[in-house]
């Protein structure tokens, strides 16, 4: 059987298998190793093939396609962009960054509407300076398996907040996101409800010198005073690592 | 006039320039240029590739643009391990192009459309520009499987048909275009010596 499925390896360099067969012979692949280094050598002859019947496409089809290009937004550009800087050093952070796109690809970045795309791609960039910045910290907290995760760079000013399969804050309620600085807590924001299990951020632009970032239990829509109505159900600090 | 030939091209810089598998991992940082110089290396064999299969010009432009959009989109898949650069992005143009055919067209419009004359296509490759030298080994190569090697795998690569197809079309069975086609393409890679 397998053997018959191995000799499949021609078809399927060629596109010549039927859906169905196709599926089979991936499956096949994906325990075979003799056979991906086959079928790589395979497609690497019929591209030379394909080249063999090369012929330029009209001249203005490269102005279109440079234009469209610059229209269209890339699958994963942040960690694209982060590998050149010392990928080693910054692992954690990357694990951290991979989360965002996590939450990024669920927003399905790569298909936003233009309009929608400088927003998407500006708070990519400050989140790739934050979690790539030198003085970048990562601190993690628990709340019912849930997690919250904080990079904060104190040079830049900003911080990013990553939260993973946290708990419902409850029937009529949210979570606020509050800044503690010399002056009290300072709104973050409330968070909008999130599905169980999936994960969410939100970047914090100026942390003016806080020194922890706290979450509460509040009214939904938020704290109708301004400031905090419950103890915060958990506190990250942003002083030590 | 006669421009002088560089023994070794160079840019500016006196470095040598970029490979295709380098033009295509800057491109998936999202450089245009980089893209823009792909395109300028890659665009005939995906163009040509996709006319050949899908026969129709204006749909082969389409579907060229379509490729290099997703090349553009997608660069960050491309994985030097399996392969080079060329292959994958000539891997994604028949992919493409034989999707384009299968969906556009039955079958019967492509047995008519398909030039039977003289045995299919030894001639396709000589008919097209074959002054470099590569394509003249393929020509050469193609010229040395036996004759149902032949047919199976340009039936299969130039007229996007499936295997079930090529083999209602040769009237041969299932197993034989099965096996003719995978030692038709050992025989191709043996005779271009291609590793990978």
């Amino acid at each position: 059987m397998s053997d018959d499925l191995h000799t499949l390896v021609g078809a399927y360099a060629l596109d010549a298998l039927a859906p169905s067969e196709e599926v089979r012979f991936e499956d096949h692949l994906a325990t075979c190793a003799a056979c991906r280094q086959e079928l790589d050598e395979l497609l690497a002859t019929v591209a030379r093939l394909g080249e063999a019947v090369a012929m330029p496409p009209p001249p203005e089809m490269r102005l279109r396609l440079m234009e469209a290009v610059r229209r269209t937004p890339q699958e994963r550009p942040l960690v694209a962009s982060m590998r050149p800087k010392g990928w080693r050093r910054q692992a954690p952070l990357l694990l951290a960054a991979a989360a965002v796109l996590a939450v990024v690809a669920s927003l399905g970045a790569f298909v936003v509407e233009r309009e929608r795309l400088e927003e998407v791609q500006a708070a990519q960039s400050t989140l790739s300076s934050v979690l790539t910045a030198p003085d970048a910290q990562d601190a993690t907290a628990e709340l019912d398996g849930g997690r919250v995760r904080v990079v904060s760079s104190l040079a830049l000013d900003q911080a990013v907040v990553l939260m993973a399969d946290m708990p419902s804050p409850g029937a009529g309620k949210s979570y606020e996101l509050w800044s503690i600085g010399d002056d009290g807590p300072v709104s973050e924001g409330v968070l909008p409800a999130s599905d169980p299990g999936s994960a969410d951020m939100h970047l914090i632009d100026e942390l003016d010198a806080a020194g922890a970032l706290a979450l509460t239990v509040e009214p939904e829509g938020g704290s109708p005073t301004g400031k905090p109505t419950t103890n915060p159900v958990v506190s990250v600090d942003l002083t030590s690592t | 006039m006669v421009e002088p030939i560089p023994l070794r091209p160079s840019d500016a810089s006196g470095q040598p320039p970029p490979s295709l598998d380098e033009l295509l991992e800057s491109t998936a940082l999202g450089d245009e240029q980089a893209f823009g110089r792909l395109y300028d290396q890659l665009s005939s064999a995906v163009h040509g590739l996709a006319r050949r299969v899908i026969r129709d010009p204006a749909r082969a432009e389409e579907i060229t643009q379509e490729v290099f959009l997703q090349l553009w989109q997608t660069a960050h898949r491309f994985d030097s391990n399996r392969g080079s650069a060329r292959t994958w992005v000539m891997t994604l143009t028949h992919r493409r192009a034989v999707d384009v055919v299968r969906r556009d067209q039955s079958s019967s419009d492509r047995e008519d459309r398909y030039d039977w004359t003289g045995g299919p296509d030894v001639d396709v490759v000589a008919e097209a520009v074959t002054t470099r030298f590569e394509h003249e080994q393929v020509r050469r190569c193609i010229g040395s499987l036996t004759d149902l090697q032949r047919e199976a795998v340009t039936l299969a690569y130039y007229g996007g048909y499936t295997y079930a197809e090529v083999a209602s079309l040769l009237d041969a069975n299932l197993p034989t275009v099965k096996t003719r086609m995978r030692d038709g393409l050992i025989r191709l890679r043996d005779c271009m010596g291609v590793t990978r």
